[in-house]
């Protein structure tokens, strides 16, 4: 104990004598630990942690596949029968229930209608999340019997916006869809469960539902028995599943079953392979500072090799002469943990605040979290860890196994030294490959974050607000019925004072929307047995005019496109150029989903009546050039939501009162959500991806400072180790010019080595990832000169400084140089 | 007398390769030095005297031959354990001191009583409080190496190395970096110690300090080519002078 003592306290000198050694290797680990965990923060959220429910890690959803594509259907997909069938005969879970997982529920409390994301749902489900009420009671069994007197609970945040926080909310009465229900109690602050719901309501199916009874569908949730994999459930269910189809083909038809993540099927946001990405960068960053610590601790070594030798000849063994070596690095490895731990936090920060800003603060899943838990602070341990011992153990080892004679026999300096820049000259190449890799990845991601961010999206958006407009319940199921609210909706705003005009689109631009394949008679499309894709977006006769979008040719939507009628399509310029150059698109046919498949929406055919100016309408990222839009007129596909779209006169302030009392006076179980300016709800589909790419500026700009300073610390030492080699090949009349080559020569070679695997890494990574992400490539030319450049301003000022500086030395000092 | 040996190397060579060269340091040494023995290694340079001390010091390996070390056989022992020995049983005295810079003095010769496990702080401060005390040095033991002259440094190596109480005490050219008044107050030290019946062995150049040990051994070409007492040496070179 005191002789460890004795060791810390010498090593606490060491690193005091060398403050910008200490220094440096502190922010270099601290900077890049920082950024890991920031990039943590961000992807744990997709996923990777157990929901933090009791037995979180054993929840799963299950999903219907098409037999014949294999896809998983993400959406409340299942009937009441097949939820029943499930529930009495699979083994597999501890608890089987259900959830309404996606859509908005209306509520109205005598003036005010509001929109909140509201489910109905399994009581059972309710009690095993533990969490009671903060006042009034939970759901009981009967709740949820049929013609049980309607309840709900609502939730804190609810209660204190929608409902003033008033002191009496349990037993009060509020319409909900339309019929009274009696308030029972308010859940806790930060309950969201099943994601991000504010209202539940008891889940009530009628007792042995007849398969076809599609009233309602749900996501059943399950937690499974322990021991049970969700592969085993998912089997068990499929093979349920079947049999059903086997009694009921036709209402079972191309349908199977699985189990699959819960987080999966309710997470609306999948990064998907944009998590395996950042993981690699964050993963890569780590590295960087692994090697950039290495590199310094190894010329740490070579200069305290004198001392480590002497210790070894007064008989200090390998493992203590280790142990005083690691003591330093550990001593940096915890200061730089510490100080990247603490960087972290505003990372964290960063994250949460861009992520509420884009999921907007209500709609965050209660299982996202950016606070600083026990696994970032196992991650930040374990990282601390590992660089301490990567680093800090190759030079350990190499400094114990020093040959003592040699070095003690005196006039031998750096004979150990010349070891190590061995060594030293591999770490900078590691590190040269390494930053070339995440710089020129991070700048493609830069690079087509900014080309999606700067898109136009071919669409005026002063003065112009949007709002979401739901229609699923069970008084709109008809298509007439939506029609009217929507045409009502329209003329009410309309005929308020200062509106100019309103009009309906399914989908905003930028936002992205289901797609279908397509054929076209005329034409044989078909091509490797793939068909071309479109998005098939419907909106209201006078979207167009009123936002001024250019008529090419033909005729906007009339309000003679009515159902009866035929079948007409308004495309954009670019689909018509592409499929009919030189030739008018006017009057041509277009098949949507030529290949009818049960279960998929249905083949329909549709003539072009008009061709207008593009607009944007793909996701952000995502948009790839092989889709093209198509636009129904609303008469003759009629979505259940959509958005409304108001133009005011001029400016306009109180819109979003204004657009809700008018909503509310059409029908006031129908809420407007998502009340905006245009342009605010557009850039919200490319705000996630600037804050990535503000990330990734970070990234690059860290693996730029860790390789300048990496490469800067091993050139400068081996010029220091070769001034005596120097200054007698000067002194025999080598020349200046021919020693500074001599050190450049060194960092081209790092550079080329760099740029071949590292850049060449990034380019092949980058490629992989266009089938995600299709114009990374687009600026790589551009990009890779300009990393380029940077890199050998970078590689090659790290090595002309040193080297100038030895020049400077007259050769007679640099021969009795030590 | 064989038994009562203190270092017993037998056969004893020493080779050196380095690209494609190969260096025959020391060739087939035989050469027994006793408890309280005070032995001086001389010769021309390059005939491998470093090399000789560093075998028997143990920080370095023989290429073959045998080494016992108070009858042990430590020719085959591991790094671990020839770092114990060397610890233990042999205390050090180089021609560039070889002091830790960043410790202090007091420091630097406690450094090798740390590396034991039998030893508590307080008996640790104690030696390192004597061995201070004997070279004369107790005052400057809160300095740094590169406050005190050469002749201090080289004191201080020497308290260093009787710190730890070894059985022997090497010397490579202890006052080679040191003027003459230096050099003296040194080889007085190792006289005394030599007194008090420690066993010396010293490398050196310089004849005065050869004369003060009982036996002188000569290398050449890393070989042994005499080995005789102080006494007979210098009856033989009053006998060259006379001729
Ligand atoms: N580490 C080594 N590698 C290769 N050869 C070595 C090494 N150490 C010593 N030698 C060679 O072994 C021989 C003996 O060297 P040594 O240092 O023992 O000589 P020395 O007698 O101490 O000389 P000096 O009086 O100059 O100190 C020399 O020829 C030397 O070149
Ligand atoms: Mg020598």
């Amino acid at each position: 104990m005191s002789t460890l003592w004795f060791d810390l306290r010498f090593t606490l000198r060491l690193l005091g004598r060398a403050p910008g050694f200490a220094l440096l290797s502190v922010l270099v680990i601290a900077l890049a630990l920082a950024l890991a965990l920031t990039i943590y923060v961000l992807v744990r959220n997709q996923g990777i942690e157990p929901l933090p429910l009791p037995n979180g890690d054993r929840y799963v959803a299950l999903q219907h596949v098409y037999q014949d594509s294999g896809q998983i259907a993400r959406a409340d997909q299942f009937h009441a029968d097949t939820l029943q069938a499930l529930q009495s005969r699979a083994q597999s879970f501890e608890t089987l229930g259900a959830a309404r997982l996606h859509g908005s529920t209306t509520l109205n409390d005598g003036e005010l209608t509001e929109a909140p994301w509201g489910t109905e749902i399994s009581t059972a489900l309710m009690r095993k999340t533990g969490v009671e009420p903060l006042m009034g009671r939970s759901f009981t069994e009967q709740d949820s019997e049929p013609g049980a007197a309607p309840v709900t609970l609502i939730g804190y945040q609810l209660w204190q916006t929608f409902f003033g926080a008033r002191p009496d909310i349990v037993g009060h009465r509020v319409r909900i869809e339309g019929e009274m229900h009696t308030v029972i109690g308010v859940m806790p602050k930060g309950f969201r469960y099943p994601t991000d719901h504010h209202l539940w309501r008891p889940l009530k199916l009628t007792p042995n539902s007849p398969p076809g009874d599609h009233s309602a569908h749900y996501t059943p949730i399950g937690i499974l028995k322990p021991g049970v994999t969700m592969e085993e459930a998912g089997r068990e269910v499929a093979n349920i599943v079947n049999d059903l189809q086997r009694q009921h083909p036709d209402h079972y038809e191309n349908l199977g079953a699985t189990a699959i993540p819960y987080i999966d099927a309710v997470s609306t946001t999948d990064f998907g392979v944009m998590n395996i990405v950042m993981l690699a960068a964050a993963t890569s960053i780590l590295m960087l500072a692994c090697l950039n610590v290495g590199n310094l601790l190894l010329v740490r070594a070579s200069e305290r090799n004198q001392e480590l030798v002497i210790r070894s000849a007064l008989g200090g063994t390998r493992a203590r002469i280790m142990r005083q070596v690691l003591l330093e690095s550990l001593l940096i490895s915890l200061a730089g943990g510490g100080l990247g731990l603490w960087l972290g936090t505003y990372g964290a920060r960063f994250v949460q605040y861009q992520t509420e800003i884009v999921v907007g603060s209500t709609f965050l899943p209660f299982w996202m979290r950016f606070d600083i838990s026990r696994d970032v602070l196992f991650i930040a341990a374990g990282a601390t860890g590992f660089i301490w011992l990567l680093a800090g153990g190759i030079p350990a080892w190499r400094a114990s196994r020093a040959q003592i004679s040699a070095v003690l026999g005196g006039g031998s300096k750096g004979v150990a030294g010349r070891g190590n820049t061995r060594v030293s000259t591999v770490l900078v190449a590691a590190e040269v490959v390494f930053s070339f890799f995440l710089l020129v990845l991070s700048g493609a991601f830069v690079a087509s974050v900014n080309i999606a961010s700067g898109v136009d999206f071919g669409v005026p958006t002063a003065n112009t607000v949007s709002g979401m407009v739901t229609l699923d319940s069970e008084r709109y199921q008809s298509a007439d019925d939506r029609l009217r609210y929507i045409a009502n909706l329209q003329s009410e705003l309309e005929s308020e004072p200062g509106v100019a005009h309103a009009a309906f689109t399914t989908v905003l631009p930028g936002m992205g929307w289901w797609r279908a394949d397509f054929d076209l008679p005329d034409l044989d499309l078909q091509q490797a047995g793939e068909l071309p894709r479109l998005q098939g977006i419907p909106v209201s006769e006078d979207y167009f005019p009123n936002l001024g979008i250019t008529l090419l040719e033909g005729r906007y939507f009339a309000a003679t496109d009515t159902a009866e009628n035929l079948q007409v399509a308004i495309i954009d310029k670019t689909m018509a150029e592409r499929f009919w150059p030189g030739e008018s698109a006017l009057g041509k046919q277009v098949t949507i989903n030529p290949d009818e498949t049960p279960g998929r929406p249905p083949t329909r055919s549709v003539t072009i009546v008009g061709v207008i100016a593009p607009i944007d309408q793909g996701q952000a990222l995502a948009r790839s050039r092989g889709i093209y839009n198509l636009y129904h007129p609303i008469a003759q596909f009629t979505p259940e939501f959509g958005f409304m779209v108001v133009h005011f006169e001029q400016q306009p302030k109180l819109f979003e009162r204004l657009i809700r009392s008018v909503a509310t006076r059409v029908d006031r179980d129908i809420a407007i959500s998502m009340v905006r300016p245009l342009e605010v709800s557009m850039s919200l589909n490319i705000r996630m991806l600037q804050t990535l790419s503000e990330l990734f500026v970070v990234v690059a700009l860290v693996a730029l400072v860790l390789a300048g300073t990496g490469i800067y610390g091993v050139v400068s030492r081996s010029v220091q180790l070769r001034t005596r080699d120097m200054g007698i090949r000067r002194a025999l009349g080598q020349t200046d010019r021919d020693t500074v080559y001599f050190f450049l020569r060194q960092g081209s070679l790092f550079l080329l080595v760099g740029a071949i695997l590292g850049g060449g890494g990034a380019i092949a990574a980058a490629w992989l990832l266009t089938a995600e992400f299709p114009n990374l490539m687009d600026s790589m030319v551009s990009i890779v000169i300009i990393i380029g450049v940077v890199m050998i301003a970078l590689v090659l000022g790290a090595s002309y400084l040193p080297a100038l500086k030895m020049v400077r030395i007259e050769p007679a000092v640099a021969l009795h140089y030590e | 007398m064989a038994q009562d040996a203190l270092i017993e190397l037998t056969d004893v060579s020493k080779v050196f390769y380095t690209e494609e060269l190969e260096t025959w340091a020391l060739h087939a040494i035989h050469l027994d030095i006793h408890r309280g023995e005070y032995v001086a290694i001389s010769g021309p340079s390059g005939c491998g005297k470093s090399t000789l001390l560093s075998l028997i010091g143990l920080l370095d390996t023989c290429s073959s031959g045998s080494y016992k070390l108070a009858g042990q056989d430590v020719a085959g022992l591991g790094a671990g354990e020839r770092a114990g020995i060397r610890n233990r049983e042999i205390g050090f005295v180089f021609q560039a001191f070889n002091l830790i810079g960043e410790m202090t003095v007091y420091e630097n010769v406690e450094l090798p009583l740390t590396y034991r496990t039998d030893l508590s702080g307080k008996a640790r401060r104690k030696r390192v409080e004597e061995a201070l005390d004997w070279v004369d040095i107790p005052h400057r033991s809160r300095h740094f190496p590169a406050q005190l002259s050469g002749g201090q440094q080289q004191r201080v190596a020497i308290a260093r190395a009787l710190a730890g109480q070894p059985k022997v005490l090497l010397a490579d050219e202890p006052t080679g970096n040191l003027d003459s008044r230096n050099a003296t107050m040194v080889m007085d030290l190792l006289d005394q110690l030599h007194a008090r019946g420690s066993t010396i062995c010293i490398v050196t150049h310089d004849s005065a300090s050869a004369d003060r040990a009982q036996r002188s051994v000569s290398l050449h070409d890393g070989k042994v080519v005499d080995d005789q007492t102080m006494a007979a040496a210098k009856r033989r070179r009053e006998a060259e002078v006379a001729s």
